[in-house]
């Protein structure tokens, strides 16, 4: 059993959400809220990740970080190394990856907060942060919730990305996803079974999770 | 010039009439302004302009010399930079949030001990101790919109706006908080505007009356005034009522009520409570009118009064009558008894008012 794999996997999926928290959130609130012409030019781009083959995304990644792209060299003198085949490069690409699985959930959640307790919110002083963090939030959990499990549990299962990206090594790119692949490669079957079957274990686990908790009603 | 509030403005819709408000309101004293007219009469565009969810196209909105709304210059202020509260028509209150969780939802910056202070002076104010943790989903409607009233004069804004916070209430519930609100805004010494259709609403609560009508306001001036004395017979159509009278309550007894209305002693039904003046409606098909024969006409108790005839309005089958019997009053008869009794203006006649005609509005 490559414990390490799954360690990594679980550490990258971890990383993966709390870095969409930050992002996504004030992404999938502009969304939900915004009224400009090009909004649904930023809505394909989000949901672009849903239908792309994971190789052409990481492709691009690849090359965006690469040294010799400015990106990549700007974050190289900024890390002091090159973020292709390190853990930090890998996040960058399960983030994007993983953009559409976050700000989707979280946005259709937004917008389905009644815009009269906004308005109504607004006319008792609260600016847009206040209406966001007393009430958006505590009224969409369910959504917010459903999103982070999703990138959670879509970060855990990704395969083509880490391969473009991350490449396969040990302790620092190798995932579970990863390491069964290596397994099958190396005609290990009985591994292979092993890691596959606990990652649908936690898969199922967290969308079980996710399911029963929706049901529980925070307010009547 | 920088007291109260002034506004001129337009607002536009791609289909539909434009709404139009000019006005201004004192600040400085309690007094309740009512914006009344019928339901597509722009009533509620006007006070969402006012609060800032809606942005007129044309025309300025200034409270106390802060501009909060200047269209030329695309000023706008959102609604949280204006100091105002907002009472919606149905509450929309946070189910998230405790009674106590919304009423102190406005207050920003204060000490835990003064939110609890202020939170707790709302409460008793509004008659909704007991209540401070239900959620609004646990509240019936009229506990609902004591708790949005509360969430709107907290913070003691300057204006407060209400959008018929009492039509979505059942009737109890509604003349109970009816009889509440006119208390609670002399407590607090806030500008009212509020936005009603309802008759009983304007001449209980107001103190002032704006008349809307075709995206206007037609007329401005206190409630039963306005009521009884409409510029246009389109007012009159729409303000569907004949006489409004202030009158002085003289005493009741088995649910009968006797007043003096200018010079005259009517006899009307009421349950409840009164104080010391009311206004009586009458409505125009509630009066009859006959020839004078007896002499001794003015003795009788029964709302049988001695009237002259002031003018006569035709309105299709029937007449609208013009009538002083010590004060004015408006009968509405058929043609062919018009004919019939050859009525003109100038002669006396005797009026008779059905006492259930008579409806009666405390005056606060």
């Amino acid at each position: 059993m490559d414990w390490t794999a799954l360690a990594l996997s679980l550490k990258l999926a971890f990383c993966t959400t709390l870095v969409l928290v930050l992002v996504g959130m004030p992404l999938a609130a502009w969304l939900a809220f915004s009224r400009r012409r090009w909004k649904p030019l930023v809505e394909a781009l989000v949901a672009l990740p849903i239908v792309l083959p994971p190789t052409v995304l990481g492709f691009y990644v690849l090359m965006a970080l690469g040294p010799a792209s400015p990106l990549g060299a700007l974050c190289e003198r900024f890390f002091g190394h090159r973020l292709p085949f390190t853990f930090l490069g890998l996040l960058i690409a399960s983030v994007l990856y993983s953009l559409p699985f976050a700000v989707q959930p979280f946005s259709a959640a937004f917008a389905s907060v009644d815009p009269r307790l906004l308005e109504a919110s607004a006319c008792s002083g609260a600016g847009p942060l206040k209406a966001f963090f007393r009430l958006i939030l505590p009224l969409s959990w369910a959504g917010v919730l459903t999103g982070l499990v999703l990138s959670f549990a879509h970060t855990l299962g990704e395969f083509g990305v880490v391969l473009m990206v991350g490449g396969n090594v040990p302790g620092a790119t190798r995932t579970a996803s990863i390491a069964i692949y290596d397994q099958v490669q190396s005609l290990d079957y009985a591994a292979a079974g092993r890691t596959s079957a606990l990652l649908v274990g936690v898969s199922f686990a967290a969308l079980v999770l996710t399911y029963s908790l929706r049901k529980v009603r925070l307010f009547p | 010039m920088s007291r109260g509030m002034q506004c001129d403005f337009v607002r536009r819709f791609a289909e539909g009439p434009s709404i139009r408000a000019a006005f201004s309101l004192p600040t400085e004293a309690a007094s309740v302004t009512v914006l009344f007219g019928p339901s597509g009469s722009g009533k509620t565009t006007v006070l969402r302009c006012l609060a800032g969810l809606d942005r007129p196209d044309q025309g300025f909105l200034r409270m106390e010399g802060e501009v909060w709304c200047d269209a030329a210059s695309e000023l706008h202020l959102p609604p949280q930079k204006r100091s105002l509260g907002f009472v919606f028509q149905d509450g929309a209150l946070f189910p998230h949030l405790s009674a106590a969780g919304n009423l102190a939802y406005p207050l920003t910056g204060l000490p835990q001990a003064e939110r609890h202070r202020l939170v707790q002076a709302m409460v008793e104010l509004l008659g909704l101790g007991g209540l401070e943790r239900r959620r609004p989903g646990e509240l019936s409607g009229g506990q609902q919109q004591r708790v949005a009233l509360g969430r709107a004069l907290i913070r003691r804004p300057r204006l407060v706006l209400m959008d018929e916070p009492l039509t979505a209430l059942d009737r109890p519930a509604r003349e109970a908080l009816r009889n509440d609100l006119s208390r609670v805004f002399r407590e607090l010494a806030i500008p009212v505007l509020l936005v009603t259709h309802d008759r009983d609403e304007a001449l209980q609560l107001g103190d002032r009356m704006l008349m809307m009508q075709d995206g206007e306001i037609q007329q401005d001036g206190p409630p039963a005034e306005v009521f009884t004395r409409p510029r246009t017979p389109a007012l009159a159509e729409a303000l569907g009522i004949g006489t409004v009278v202030k009158a002085r309550v003289l005493g009741s007894e088995g649910g009968l009520v006797r007043l003096l209305a200018g010079t005259a002693e009517l006899l009307a039904p009421h349950e409840g409570p009164l104080g010391e003046w009311v206004h009586a409606c009458i409505r125009g098909e509630g009066v009859a009118v006959e020839r004078e024969l007896d002499a001794h006409a003015d003795a009788s108790p029964r709302n049988r009064l001695r009237a002259t005839i002031t003018g006569l309005e035709p309105k299709g089958p029937l007449v609208r009558l013009h009538l002083d019997c010590g004060f004015p009053l408006e009968a509405l008869v058929t043609t062919w008894a018009c004919e019939d009794l050859a009525l003109k203006a100038g002669d006396t006649v005797l009026a008779m008012i059905k006492a259930t005609a008579i409806h009666l509005i405390p005056v606060m």
